[in-house]
């Protein structure tokens, strides 16, 4: 449908796409056939693999993208151009607004208007990783636990594919949870960005001193080792290995909190 | 130290009449799920086994998600996903009254952030008073009547500690002020913002008593309950069918 202009001579197809699929409905003489028309986002990738993404009931493409060749896509899809530019593109806008807002409400640290945005973003899509996490944070930076554990839980049941852009915001959410003393909680989460950067200093830190909070010493060791090995002159991580030092020689079992 | 809800508070202050709120209430109340409906909304449990957990839940003291998992109803993750989305779809009063469009969001912002404050200092009022003494019949008695009031009226109930210099509590003290608490100098109340929420007793009473029983055993209160138990089930009668129920009803507002 739409080509939107890219580096090369080729140009990029995305925008709405409709797949029929036939089904039957009714038993014996009742039974007919009747076709669904399902609605998705495409968009192409610079290797030619086409993504798509469902759209939901609010006309905005949510819930897990799959990829698939250009032939097979332009065999079975069809370009739906009136959804799109009627009632998909100002979804999404609007979507995209009311995150951009949330945001800006947190940062201005204005805690309950970021709430209200962040939950009218997942009104619209419920699988918004952005929001789902904004929420989460919101939830955290005013002190709500138990909120936070909701959230939590959800993004952790999140079937979205995680991307390395997504890194930060597990690792954000983990340092969050953490200063909230929810250790265990922290700690899946940096396994989480772990998964998606394996070589990241700052995240081995945050690991040892979450293992390290939790008692875990050997394990703080292992992973402040892996951080001073990618960054030796990492202050902050040579400041926990001594603390772990002090430790393992006084042969203390979980030592005093080790401070902001 | 008196505001324990955010309409309440909101009236106090002038924002809004007591019978807007009661309004904005009754539409709250009308347009957000239960647990159980979401679940029916949802399309993850049939009627048959909302009501099963339903009726468990009736004998044992545990939240509906948990005895849904225990009966192989829901997983897991189904859970996790329906408390979240229970959580998102669901309006607070804040939130009905933006939307309504009676109060900008700025505006419900800075309220509900002076509100926090004001909930903030309930709280460490009630932890002085509770900690005071090391009253545990005080903390079970509290813990008791507010799960009481979420799991069968599906109502929230704080308790308020106004004035702690005259402590200490026993519970059936707290009883006694429950009822008669306005003419002392000191007292400590429960509240939820319905009006006309009120606990049929029978319903209350197994609750409340297996409840004081099972709690009273796992915090290992160091008298038997006994006593408190009679105490506070005479009472519950006197409040619901003697001329007290006023009181009573004026108390859970």
């Amino acid at each position: 449908m739409e080509d939107r202009p890219s580096k090369g001579n080729r140009e990029r197809l995305y925008g709405v796409f409709s797949l029929s699929k036939k089904g039957k409905v009714g038993t014996w003489q009742t039974q007919k056939t009747i076709t669904h028309r399902l609605l998705f986002y495409a968009e192409e990738k610079d290797n030619g693999i086409i993504t798509v993404q469902p759209i939901n009931k609010n006309y905005v493409p949510s819930g897990p993208k799959r990829e698939i060749p250009r032939e097979e896509f332009l065999e079975n899809f069809t370009p739906e151009p009136e959804i799109y530019v009627n009632q998909v593109y100002p979804a999404m806008r609007n979507l995209t607004k009311t995150i951009a807002r949330a945001e800006r409400h947190r940062r201005n640290k204005e805690y309950y208007s970021a709430e209200y945005e962040f939950k009218n973003a997942l009104r619209i899509d419920e699988e918004n990783i952005r929001a789902t996490f904004g929420l989460g944070l919101t939830y955290l930076d005013r002190g709500d636990k138990e909120k936070a554990r909701v959230v939590f839980n959800r993004i952790y049941n999140l079937n979205a594919a995680f991307d390395r852009e997504h890194k930060h915001l597990f690792n954000e959410f983990g340092i969050k949870l953490r200063k909230n003393g929810l250790y265990k909680e922290a700690l899946k989460y940096y396994f989480k960005a772990y998964r998606l950067e394996k070589w990241d200093e700052h995240l081995f830190f945050n690991i040892a001193r979450a293992c390290y909070e939790l008692g875990k010493f050997k394990a703080a060791w292992r992973f402040i080792e892996k951080a001073l090995k990618i960054n030796p002159n990492f202050k902050e991580g040579i400041k926990l290995r001594k603390v772990l030092e002090t430790h393992f020689s006084k042969g203390v079992e979980r030592g005093e909190g080790y401070g902001e | 130290m008196e505001s324990k809800f955010f309409g309440e508070f909101l009236v106090q202050k002038g924002v809004i009449g007591e019978e807007d709120l009661q309004v904005y209430l009754r539409h709250q109340k009308e347009i957000n799920n239960k647990i159980g409906e979401f679940c029916l909304k949802r399309g993850v449990l049939r009627p048959e086994e909302v009501e099963r957990i339903l009726e468990v839940q009736k004998g044992i003291d545990a939240p509906f998600g948990e005895i849904a998992l225990e009966l192989n109803l829901l997983k897991k993750e189904e859970m996790h996903d329906l408390l979240f989305f229970q959580e998102i779809e669901n309006l607070h009063l804040g939130e009905v009254l933006v939307k309504k469009g009676i109060l900008s969001l700025q505006e419900t912002s800075l309220l509900l952030r002076e509100f926090s404050k004001v909930e903030k200092e309930r709280k460490k009022l009630l932890y002085q008073v509770v900690q005071n003494n090391g009253n545990k019949e005080l903390v079970v008695l509290i813990e008791v009547l507010e799960k009481y009031f979420l799991r069968r009226r599906h109502g929230v109930l704080k308790p308020v500690a106004i004035d702690i210099k005259r402590f200490p509590f026993t519970a059936q003290d707290l009883c006694l002020r429950l009822l008669f608490g306005r003419d002392k100098g000191y007292y400590l109340w429960l509240g939820t913002q319905e009006k006309g929420l009120r606990a049929p007793f029978w319903d209350a009473e197994d609750f409340i008593y297996n409840y004081l029983r099972q709690r009273g055993k796992e915090v290992g209160l160091e008298k038997p309950l006994g006593e408190v138990e009679r105490e506070l089930l005479s009472l519950r009668h006197n409040i619901l069918f003697s001329s007290s129920t006023e009181e009573f009803a004026g108390i859970f507002y």
